[in-house]
């Protein structure tokens, strides 16, 4: 099962905004949702988009700090070429104004087309 | 390796059956795996004279696919042809980089490493003569591969959100069983709380600035350890829930926007080679060939399943030497250059079936005795599964050579396959 999960924390001391780049490799298309959860355990959708974002805002540091977020994305294979296996690859870069970053980097040969792949990356911004 | 053991297999294998004649052959080929197969040809085929079609629509070459073709007046004979044909994009560091808004784009961008295809063919038995035997070495780009539809691009990703839905919502039930999990992720969001109000607090009298950041640092510390704890934890969890790997409804939707419109155009070229029983000393070229397909749908891709569409080609071909039959004699012309021009009118039905008409003029540029020829076409193919089509044309062929005159008609019947890993196609019938 083509599935992975990670999980890193953000330090902020910016005033400003909360970015991302997302970036699926290899043309594949990918759909990516963004999630806050409280301390209640309340969760909300704070946006959704398909294929490639770079630079986008998550929301205000005020409104993220000491809260989780969770960005879920889902990847298909579309691409076959059985001499050289294509790999599916993603990376998910959170940052600040002051270019404080986490990043996550998936990458794996993928059992052929049309596989699904998952993904899960928990950034805490504190 | 294993793809190259597989074909180097069928193709010895046919070649030893070549002279048995049967009618019918039951084959099994292990490791057949599905591909988005539509085009009937190969480039290899084309340069080797032994092409089904001689307009390819553009864009429709996949990434990496084999054809087995059998050229035969009456059905008698098994396939004897062969070709293979790969991208070398995918091996480079750029694939890595490719995005999908440029792959899949709502405009027709030009492209040519990207869709670079290099083919190779083998034909075995030229002109009834089994001693002669025919390789070719070609390539072909489309250069523009057609605009994706943004109403089927949206509802192809209507279809993957669905699907990512359905395992977060599992994933998210799974973890809410876990007391463990949910015990440990309450104690993360309590240190996230007590930071919360710490960050709040100024440094006062009783509270000093660096008692302040020393509580914060340790809760940070705590709350890594425990993130840590459930990330572990949440992998684990993960790992049992069941979905799917892949989605024929997915699949289907991604070929729905994948089949692109607009104006689409290839070019082509490459060279083949004679030879008699694999002997170097009588092996020369027999014709190099440069070409270009262009056009597009005559209605538009999103009304219902049925697509209407017109090509063209233009295309060069230089021929080392043919023998080309006259009225009383036969006569051997060196260094033949020709022009084609032609065109191909294509229905495809249901996304399964096909049927198209093409027909194609050639001229001599070489002021030799050869004579403007023509060749007029009938295709019919038809996708019984996913990666796999089957096809007949019908027609005449150019007067190029002595056997095959403007008069004979010419009947190919052929298959076309995708390889992969992991599924077995059992029972192809080849007549």
């Amino acid at each position: 099962m083509a599935r992975f999960s990670d999980s890193a924390q953000l330090r902020t001391k910016s005033r400003a905004s909360i970015y991302m780049d997302l970036f699926s490799g290899y043309g594949q298309p990918s759909t990516t949702s963004i999630h806050l959860k409280n301390a209640q355990g309340q969760e909300e959708e704070l946006m959704s988009f398909d294929g490639n974002v770079e630079n986008v805002e998550i929301g205000t540091v005020r409104k993220l700090k000491y809260n989780k977020i969770e960005i879920r994305t889902i990847i298909h294979d579309v691409h076959d070429n059985p001499i050289e296996k294509v790999d599916i690859s993603l990376i998910i870069r959170v940052y600040d104004a002051d270019l404080n970053e986490v990043e996550t980097n998936f990458s794996m040969k993928t059992i052929g087309m049309g596989t699904i792949f998952y993904s899960d990356f928990h950034v805490t911004i504190l | 390796m294993r793809i190259l053991t597989i074909i180097l297999s069928v193709f010895l294998f046919l070649e030893a059956n070549a002279q048995s004649e049967l009618d019918t052959v039951l084959r099994e080929v292990k490791g057949i795996k599905l591909d988005l197969l539509k085009t009937p040809t190969n480039p290899s085929f084309q340069l080797m004279n032994s092409s089904a079609t001689e307009i390819i629509e553009p864009g429709m070459s996949p990434e990496f696919f084999t054809s087995i073709q059998n050229a035969s007046n009456n059905f008698t004979s098994l396939p004897n042809n062969l070709a293979i044909a790969f991208t070398p994009f995918w091996w480079g560091k750029q694939a890595k980089n490719l995005s999908f808004e440029k792959d899949f784009s709502e405009t027709n961008r030009l492209n040519f490493a990207r869709t670079l295809t290099v083919s190779a063919g083998m034909l075995n038995g030229v002109q009834q003569d089994q001693n002669l035997s025919r390789f070719s070495f070609g390539f072909q780009s489309t250069l523009l591969r057609g605009k994706v539809d943004k109403g089927k691009k949206g509802m192809y990703f209507n279809t993957l959100r669905t699907i990512g839905n359905r395992y977060f919502e599992d994933q998210k039930m799974a973890l809410a069983s876990d007391p463990k999990y949910v015990k440990l992720e309450a104690e993360s969001f309590k240190i996230l709380d007590s930071l919360r109000v710490l960050s709040t607090i100024e440094p006062n009298d009783t509270l000093s600035e660096e008692t302040l950041d020393a509580m914060m640092d340790s809760l940070e510390k705590d709350y890594e350890k425990i993130d840590n704890q459930l990330l572990v934890m949440r992998r684990e969890i993960s790992e049992k829930i069941k979905t799917i790997e892949s989605s024929p409804e997915l699949d289907k939707a991604f070929n729905s926007m994948n089949d692109r419109y607009g104006f689409k155009w290839d070019m082509g070229g490459g060279l083949a080679f004679n030879t008699t029983e694999f002997n170097l000393n009588n092996t020369g070229i027999y014709r190099i060939g440069l070409w270009s397909n262009f056009g597009g749908n005559l209605n538009k891709s999103r009304s219902g399943n049925s697509r209407l569409s017109m090509f063209f080609l233009t295309r060069y071909f230089y021929f080392k030497e043919i023998w080309y039959e006259r009225e009383n004699n036969l006569e051997m012309i060196p260094n033949l250059h020709t022009f084609d021009m032609g065109t191909k009118l294509q229905l495809h039905v249901a996304g399964k079936f096909s049927l198209a008409a093409e027909s194609v003029f050639r001229s001599d540029i070489s002021q030799s005795i050869f004579e403007n020829t023509y060749k007029i076409n009938g295709i019919a193919q038809y996708q019984f599964g996913k990666n796999k089509v089957l096809y007949t044309s019908f027609g005449n062929d150019f007067n190029d050579n002595s056997n095959l005159g403007p008069q004979n008609l010419i009947i190919t019947f052929g298959i076309n396959l995708g390889f992969g890993e992991d599924i077995d196609l059992k029972g192809l019938l080849l007549k």
